[in-house]
Order: structure tokens, then C-alpha cells, then sequence
């Protein structure tokens, strides 16, 4: 029997050993990447070498095997060294790791090697061997003069090395890490009402998705049903949805308080699923406001509905014994549109000031509001 | 001598079929998904997407690098049982020896990988099934519906993969080649 220690006998040891690297942290041990969480730095099927941390350390930046176990091990970047412990994350990771002890860190990744590159490459190492030893193949195929089973325990040695292999290569365990699919997130981060437009403007946060359309937009104001008056889609996930007139003045006419309430209905087309909605939003009526300006009031309707104010202006000039005295009143409806600025401007009848009665049913169920407002006009 | 060839056949047809079987277990997809998911996998490759985009489950990629000495063997057995019938038709003599011999030696590798398929198809099975569920999720902005994946399984394969099956078929080849290499030792001493 030959035992000549030949080069490709060495070779073989060197590899052996290098794939047996993680029990016995020899100085430099391969590894094989499995799994995606380091995508696109390394690749499932990659070879990389590690350099053993006690030749040289490591730092932050740095891509470690760390190991918890012989069977649970993890490649990743190391991104926090505190004393004691460090934390790693996967580059295609949305989280980092839980910290790990210092301790159990054993490689940093010296070499990667592409799988484009090493498979071909050991393949071909294989032929070429096989190519220039093919004379003692053929020999100890045909000899049958040969111990018997001795082929059969080759054949078996090396399927169980390469299952052996295997196992040491992609021991690398990341079942610790659940697969991770894309759902899309979508997150409400404001609902703004706006009710003299008669929109609700709702933001977003979109994450993996967008808004494609809204299949359906109701609003429930005082049990009854409308279609929301218009729906458009801007830029960034906001969406725009028009509440029409209708349900603002079923909700006035019904309203027995200054706090007013309606749901908001969405089915909105997402380019992966669809969002379904319900949206409770309030608002107020709001007094009407007012302001002098000279000898005139500007009144203004701050509210979704049209306002109906009785406006009574009465008159007054000086009388012969230099005090006021009422000369002349008007009367006069004013429908105010929302959103409508009108102004009262009382003029005449030689009248130096003017007292304006407002009288408007602010809640219909309730007493009507009532405010006076003293005018000085230019004689 | 008649008996050892007859035998020699008898061992090449099992593992011809045997491997063909492994081929086709390893090759042939065992899960489909459909619905928001949609692709398959087998126990030796998958190809999900969740939409258009890829799923990679990082057990199942785990498991796919340690199944491929199954593919080197499956391909090996295939060979060498080929081999075995065309020296059994040929009577090649001169290569029995080593073709007899491989077969002995495929009989104890299957048997010894019967536990790695039966996990890797387990483990499939589990990993594959978290998928197929209702991708309904709830936040603050409402009830995002993606709708349902589900699974589909290749009941032939399903039961060619179950342990009895796999473990009969190893324990019958090695019954075989047991009884071939007894049979030869005796012919020659």
C-alpha cells in the first residue's frame, strides 16, 4: 500500500479542515452563506472565509460569525461594540439582532467568494483530477484481485464526507429568523376636516404600496347614507374625500348640540390589497363672526350651511337737546352662504350711530343667538 | 453464478427506480400556493412570490444546500444501476466488481438519508404552510385586505415522501445488496 504523503493529499486535509473550523475555531474556517438576511453583501451558496478574532480582533463595520451553539450560528454586520456584548444586524434586515456576548464571536470575514465562482472552479479542480488520474481509475475499476468492499467503503466515505460537509458548511442556523414577507403597511398619520371645503383630507404613511383608487367613499350622518361628493387621490398617500352639502344640513337640522358627528366610509384600491375604513369625524357650528369696519359690519359664516340672520338696524341722530334719539329701522333677511362674507353698511335718515340686531338660529332646535353691535356713522 | 446475475439485475432495476423516485421527489414541486402567494416548492428548491416580490424562507434555504449530496447520490445511484443492467444484458464481467460493489455502497446511503428526507419534507411542509393563511391586518388607517394564499399538495408525492415508504424502500434496498454481496462472496470463495 502507497503512503506517500502527495500534495493533493494535503490539499484534501487543509480543506477538511478548514470546513471543520467551527468546533475546533481553528485559525481560519469556510463557510457557506445560507439564507437572504445579508442580501446583496453575501448570497445564499457564497463560500467566505473567516479569520479567526483572536489573530486579529474585529470592529463595527466589520461581517463576524458569531455562534450561540454549534448548531446556531449567524453572518452578520457588526453594528454596536459595547464592552461585554455586541449587537449585529443582517444588511437585509429590518431590525438588528438581540445582543450577543462578546465572547461568542469567533470569525470575521476575511474573503467571500461568489458560488458563480467557486462552484465552477471546484468542478473543475475535479475533472482535471480525475482527467489526470484516469489510468488508476480505470485500474481499480477493473481489478479484481482488489480487497473486497473496498470500492463500496469509498463510495459510502464519500457521500457521508460530503453530507459531513454539508452540514459543517451551512451549519450557519438562521432559523431563528422567521421569513419575512413584504405585506404592505399602511398607517393613518392625519384625518384633518376642513368643513367649509366640505373635504376630509386624509394622510397616510404608505410602506411597500400606494394608493391606486377609492372603490367607495359614504359618509353616515343622522342614519342616513350619502356618496361622498368628490374623491381625489394626491401625491404621498393623501387623499381628499368631499362630504356633500346635503349631509352637513341633515346634521344641522338634527343637531341638538353645538357638536355635530358623522362617520366616513373608504374602500380605497391599494396596488397590493385593498384598505377598508371607517372614520368617525366632528365638527362644530360656529357662531357667525363679525367685524366693524368703519361705519359698517362685515359678517361672516364660518359654518358648512347656509345661515338665515334677521339684521335690524335702527337709527338714531341727535335731537334738539343734543341726545340720541331713534329716527328710522330696517329690517332685512341675509342668507349667508358658507364660507360668505356680507356686509351691513347702514347710511342715512341723517343718523349718527346705528345699533344692528343679529338674531340667527345657530341650532335649529335651539333658542335663536342674538348679538348687538353699536355703529358711529359719519354724519 | 446465474443467481448473482439475477440478483446483480434485480438490485439495478430497485435502484433505478429508487433514484428516479428521488429525482422526482427532489425535482417535482410538493406544495403549490396560490392566491396572494403564489408559486412552489419541493424539498429540494422553492420559488414564492408574494406579489411580484420574491419570498425567501431562510430554513428552507438552509435545508436545500444540505439535500444536495442527495442530488449528487440520486444521480450517482442512477448511473450506477444503469450501468448494472447494461452489464447484466452486455455481461460486461470485467466491470461487475465495482458496479456491484456502488450498489452495495447506494443501498447504505439511502438508507442513511431516508431521516434528512423526512425531515427536509417536514420542515417544508411547516415553512410552507405559515404561508398559505389570510393576509388580513389590522391599523390605524382600517383593514387592509390582501386576501388568502393557499396551499395545494402533491398527494402522490406527499405519500412517496411519508417515513414508512421511504424507510421500506431503503431497508428493501439494502436487503438486496446485502443478499447480492453474500451471493458473490460465496461465488468466488
Amino acid at each position: 500500500m502507497d503512503t506517500r504523503v502527495t500534495p493533493s493529499t494535503i490539499a484534501i486535509i487543509v480543506i477538511l479542515l478548514l470546513l471543520l473550523g467551527r468546533l475546533f475555531w481553528f485559525p481560519f474556517a469556510f463557510f457557506l452563506v445560507t439564507g437572504s438576511s445579508m442580501y446583496p453583501v453575501l448570497k445564499t451558496g457564497d463560500l467566505v472565509v473567516g479569520e479567526a478574532v483572536y489573530l486579529s480582533g474585529y470592529s463595527e463595520g466589520d461581517i463576524v460569525v458569531w455562534y450561540r451553539s454549534i448548531s446556531f450560528g449567524v453572518i452578520h454586520e457588526v453594528i454596536e461594540k459595547k464592552p461585554g456584548e455586541i449587537v449585529t444586524k443582517g444588511v437585509n434586515n429590518p431590525l438588528p439582532d438581540p445582543p450577543v456576548s462578546a465572547s461568542s464571536v469567533k470569525y470575521k470575514i476575511i474573503l467571500s467568494i461568489p458560488r458563480s465562482v467557486w462552484i465552477p472552479l471546484a468542478a473543475a479542480v475535479l475533472v482535471l483530477y480525475a482527467y489526470k488520474k484516469r489510468r488508476n481509475l480505470v485500474k481499480a475499476l477493473t481489478d479484481t484481485g482488489s480487497e473486497p468492499l473496498s470500492i463500496a467503503l469509498w463510495v459510502f466515505v464519500f457521500f457521508a464526507l460530503s453530507n459531513i460537509a454539508t452540514i459543517m458548511l451551512s451549519g450557519i442556523y438562521y432559523g431563528g429568523y422567521r421569513t419575512s414577507i413584504p405585506v404592505p403597511g399602511v398607517e393613518l398619520s392625519g384625518l384633518k376636516h376642513d368643513p367649509l371645503g366640505r373635504h376630509v383630507v386624509l394622510h397616510y404613511s404608505l410602506n411597500n404600496t400606494g394608493i391606486v383608487g377609492v372603490n367607495n367613499c359614504r359618509v353616515e350622518a343622522a342614519n342616513k347614507e350619502f356618496q361622498c361628493s368628490y374623491k381625489e387621490i394626491r401625491p404621498n398617500g393623501v387623499l381628499v374625500l368631499g362630504i356633500p352639502e346635503d349631509a352637513y344640513l341633515l346634521l344641522w337640522t338634527n343637531s341638538n348640540g353645538s357638536i355635530y358627528r358623522f362617520r366616513l366610509e373608504v374602500n380605497v384600491s391599494l396596488d397590493r390589497g385593498v384598505l377598508v375604513a371607517d372614520y368617525p369625524v366632528t365638527g362644530s357650528w360656529n357662531r357667525l363672526k363679525t367685524m366693524k369696519e368703519g361705519g359698517s359690519l362685515r359678517i361672516f359664516n364660518p359654518n358648512p350651511v347656509p345661515i338665515k340672520a334677521a339684521v335690524t338696524i335702527i337709527y338714531y341722530s341727535e335731537n334738539v337737546f343734543g341726545s340720541l334719539s331713534p329716527v328710522n329701522s330696517t329690517v332685512e333677511v341675509l342668507s349667508l352662504q358658507p364660507g360668505e362674507n356680507k356686509t351691513v353698511s347702514p347710511e342715512g335718515y341723517e343718523a349718527v350711530l346705528a345699533r344692528v340686531k343679529i338674531e340667527y338660529k345657530l341650532i335649529p332646535t335651539h333658542n335663536p343667538v342674538v348679538e348687538v353691535y353699536t355703529l358711529e356713522l359719519k354724519s | 453464478m446465474n443467481s448473482s446475475r439475477k440478483l446483480l439485475l434485480a438490485a439495478s432495476l430497485l435502484q433505478l427506480a429508487y433514484s428516479a423516485l428521488l429525482l422526482y421527489a427532489l425535482l417535482t414541486p410538493l406544495y403549490r400556493l396560490t392566491g396572494v402567494v403564489e408559486g412552489e416548492a419541493s424539498i429540494g428548491w422553492y420559488s414564492l412570490f408574494f406579489y411580484t416580490t420574491r419570498i425567501h424562507i431562510p430554513a428552507l434555504d438552509t435545508l436545500h444546500i444540505l439535500v444536495f449530496p442527495v442530488y449528487i447520490h440520486a444521480i450517482y445511484m442512477l448511473m450506477t444501476s444503469t450501468a448494472g443492467i447494461i452489464l447484466y444484458m452486455g455481461g460486461l464481467e470485467k466491470y461487475t466488481k465495482p458496479i456491484e460493489e456502488s450498489l452495495y455502497a447506494n443501498a447504505l446511503v439511502a438508507t442513511s438519508f431516508t431521516g434528512l428526507l423526512v425531515q427536509v419534507s417536514r420542515i417544508t411542509r411547516r415553512e410552507v404552510s405559515q404561508l398559505a393563511t389570510d393576509y388580513t391586518r389590522t391599523t390605524s388607517a382600517g383593514t387592509i385586505i390582501l386576501g388568502r394564499a393557499s396551499l395545494h399538495t402533491n398527494h402522490i408525492l406527499e405519500k412517496i415522501v411519508t417515513p414508512e415508504i421511504l424507510l421500506t424502500t431503503a431497508i428493501l434496498l439494502l436487503a438486496t445488496g446485502t443478499l447480492y454481496i453474500i451471493s458473490t462472496q460465496h461465488g468466488r470463495g
